[in-house]
C-alpha cells in the first residue's frame, strides 16, 4: 500500500514558482515587507498566525492584516510576520543572563530585558549544601544573601505562567551568580541557540550566551567534580583577583562580540573565536573604532566560510 | 518659582521686532511656500535615531522637526490593570523650540498634548497583549511651527517609533492638520498662517481601517466647512501613511545589511 505522508513544507521568502498567494500584486521573488495595517493577504485558504491580527468573524472577511512591521513568513497556508528585531520573547529552555530587579516573598524578580520580568522562586534553586532539600522559613529571611538587588545571574525559563511572564530555576550546575567578568549586550535575535551556551572559547575565557541577547564574558572557570562545592561558589558573588592577560583578554572578547553585533552577525562560540583571532592583529584599544570592528567581522566571516567548506 | 538647578534664560524674553512690507491678502490656492491649500508640506521620516530605545522615530516637515522614543514593553511597576497593559505618553518642548523660550518644566499644555496623543494612539495598540507591562512614548519637540501641525506630526511620529519598536497595532495612526482661514480649509497650516485662521482641526486615523482614532476641532466653523476638513485631513493622512510604510520599509533593509 503506498501511503503518503505530507508534511509542513517551508517556503522561503526568497521561494518562487508554485507561489498562489495572493499576496496583493506583491513580486514575488522578494522578501514581502509590511507595516502594521497592511493587508496581507484576502484569500480565505490562510491562517494568520503571530504578528497577524485575527479579523473577528473569517466568513465575513478573510483578511489578514499584519500588526507589527517585519517579513511574511508563511509554512503552507498559515502565515505569520517574522520581526527582525523585537524584545525577547523567551522560549522555554533557553539560558538567560538577568538582572535581580525585586525581591518578593519567597521569589526574586529577573529583568532580562523581556517584556516582562522572570520570576525565580526560592523552590527553583538548589542551595548550598544540601541538593535538593525543602526551603524553611529561615531560607526565606536568608534570600537576600543569595541574592540581592542588582546582582547579575544566569538561569533557565522552565515555564511560563498565564500572562506571559517567564519561571526561570537554576537548577544545575552552571547556574547562579555571575562573577569575575563583564557584561555585553547585542540583539538577543543575534545569539545562536545551540547545544550549550556556556562555553570556554580557544583563548581561555568563559563566555554565558544568554538567548536574550545579554552576554556575560569572563574568566576560565574550572567547574569542582563535587556539586556542592560547586554551589557554594555559584553563590559567591566575590571576585577573584585577575591577572593584566585575563583582564585583556576578557575585553578583547567582549569587544569582539560587540563587533558582531554592530555588524549584524549571528553569535555563537566558533563566530566569536574566529572574531577573536581575526582582533589579534590590533592592539586592544584600536577596537573600539568602527573601522576595525567592520574588519574584523569581514575577516572573521570569510575564516568562517573556508572552515565550512573544509 | 525659579528653578535653582539649571541655567534659565531671561525672565523676559521679546521677539525681534522685524519691519515687514505690505502685507498681502491671503490666497489659498498660492501660499507663502507656493503650495495650494489642500497640499500638505514635504515629509521626511526615519526610524531608529536613538540606538538605546526599543523603537525610536524622526519627522521633518517644513520648519517643524520632532523626535520620539518608546520604551518597552517592559514591566509595570505598579500593575493597575492586570488584564491590559499601560501606554504612558509623555510630550515635551525643547526650551528652544518655540519663537518664545519654553520652560524646562512641564505645563499645562504640554500636559494636554500628552493626553491627546494618547487619546490618538490607544485605539491602534494591542495593550490586551501585552498584560502587567508598560509602553512609554516620550516625544520631544525640537522646534515647533504651527500649534495644530505640531500636534499631529507629534502623533505621526509617535506611531513610527511604536511600529519601529515592534509593538503589535492594528494599524499605524497618521496625522494631520488643517486650519480654516476666511471659508476655506487649508490644509497643514504653519505658524504663520495660524495667526489668520478662525478655526483649526486636528484628526488621526487609521488608513487601512479607515477609522479615524482621535479628532479636535477650535474655533467656530459651519458644519459643510467641518465635512470638507474632515475629508482633506484623512486624504492627507493617507499620504503620510504611505510615507511611513516607506520608511518602515526602508529601516527593516538598514538592519538587515
Amino acid at each position: 500500500m503506498h501511503i503518503s505522508i505530507s508534511r509542513p513544507v517551508r517556503k522561503g521568502v526568497a521561494a518562487s514558482g508554485d507561489d498562489d498567494m495572493d499576496v496583493d500584486g506583491q513580486a514575488h521573488g522578494a522578501a514581502h515587507v509590511v507595516t502594521p495595517g497592511e493587508v496581507i493577504t484576502r484569500d480565505p485558504a490562510f491562517a494568520g498566525g503571530l504578528g497577524t491580527i485575527p479579523t473577528l468573524d473569517r466568513s465575513v472577511d478573510p483578511t489578514i492584516i499584519a500588526s507589527v512591521t517585519g517579513i511574511v513568513d508563511r509554512v503552507n497556508k498559515f502565515i505569520r510576520v517574522q520581526q527582525l528585531r523585537a524584545r525577547y520573547h523567551g522560549e522555554v529552555g533557553d539560558v538567560i543572563v538577568g538582572r535581580v530587579s525585586e525581591l518578593g516573598p519567597k521569589r526574586w524578580k529577573i529583568d532580562f530585558g523581556g517584556q516582562l520580568d522572570g520570576v525565580l522562586t526560592l523552590d527553583s534553586i538548589s542551595l548550598p549544601g544540601g541538593v535538593q532539600r525543602r526551603k524553611s522559613e529561615s531560607d526565606e529571611l536568608h534570600m537576600r544573601e543569595y541574592f540581592a538587588e542588582g546582582d547579575l545571574i544566569c538561569a533557565e525559563i522552565s515555564s511560563r505562567y498565564r500572562d506571559g511572564a517567564a519561571q526561570l530555576n537554576m537548577r544545575g550546575k552552571s547556574f547562579g551568580k555571575l562573577r569575575n567578568g563583564n557584561l555585553v549586550t547585542v540583539p538577543s535575535s543575534l545569539v545562536k541557540r545551540s547545544k550549550s551556551h556556556f562555553t570556554t572559547l580557544s583563548c581561555g575565557v568563559d563566555a554565558v550566551l544568554g538567548m536574550n541577547g545579554w552576554i556575560w564574558v569572563r574568566k576560565h572557570e574550572t567547574m569542582a567534580e563535587d556539586q556542592s562545592i560547586q554551589q557554594e561558589t555559584n553563590f559567591n558573588g566575590q571576585n577573584d583577583p585577575l591577572t593584566e592577560r585575563e583582564r585583556e583578554d576578557i575585553a578583547r572578547v567582549s569587544n569582539c562580540i560587540q563587533a558582531l553585533g554592530q555588524a549584524n552577525n549571528l553569535i555563537n562560540d566558533s563566530m566569536i573565536s574566529y572574531t577573536y583571532e581575526a582582533a589579534l592583529e590590533y592592539p586592544l584599544k584600536e577596537l573600539i573604532r568602527d573601522e576595525v570592528r567592520e574588519q574584523i567581522v569581514v575577516i572573521a566571516r570569510s575564516e568562517l566560510a573556508s572552515a565550512m567548506q573544509q | 518659582m525659579a528653578d535653582r538647578k539649571r541655567v534659565v534664560g531671561p525672565e523676559k524674553s521679546v521677539l525681534p521686532l522685524v519691519e515687514s512690507g505690505p502685507q498681502q491678502p491671503f490666497n489659498p490656492d498660492r501660499r507663502k511656500d507656493g503650495r495650494s491649500g489642500d497640499r500638505i508640506r514635504p515629509l521626511f521620516l526615519k526610524t531608529g535615531i536613538i540606538k538605546q530605545a526599543d523603537g525610536s522615530a524622526y519627522i521633518e516637515t517644513g520648519r517643524l522637526k520632532v523626535a520620539c522614543g518608546v520604551y518597552g514593553p517592559r514591566q509595570s511597576a505598579r500593575n493597575k490593570l492586570p488584564t491590559q497593559g499601560t501606554l504612558n505618553c509623555d510630550f515635551k518642548f525643547s526650551a528652544f523650540s518655540s519663537a518664545k523660550r519654553r520652560a524646562y518644566a512641564k505645563d499645562n499644555h504640554e500636559r494636554e498634548c500628552s493626553l491627546i496623543v494618547y487619546q490618538a494612539l490607544a485605539p491602534a495598540v494591542r495593550l490586551d497583549l501585552i498584560p502587567k507591562s508598560t509602553v512609554d512614548v516620550y516625544i520631544q519637540i525640537l522646534e515647533s511651527d504651527g500649534n495644530a501641525a505640531c500636534l499631529a506630526a507629534a502623533i505621526t511620529c509617535a506611531a513610527m517609533a511604536l511600529a519601529d519598536a515592534g509593538i503589535e497595532m492594528t494599524d499605524a495612526v497618521a496625522a494631520s492638520s488643517a486650519g480654516y482661514i476666511g471659508g476655506n480649509v487649508v490644509l497643514d497650516p504653519d505658524g504663520d498662517e495660524e495667526t489668520l485662521q478662525n478655526g483649526s482641526l486636528m484628526v488621526s486615523y487609521m488608513p487601512s481601517l479607515n477609522e479615524v482614532t482621535h479628532m479636535m476641532q477650535i474655533g467656530e466653523v459651519t458644519t459643510n466647512l467641518t465635512v470638507k476638513g474632515m475629508e482633506a485631513c484623512v486624504d492627507a493622512c493617507s499620504q503620510i501613511r504611505t510615507v511611513m510604510q516607506q520608511a518602515l520599509a526602508a529601516s527593516l533593509a538598514d538592519g538587515n545589511s
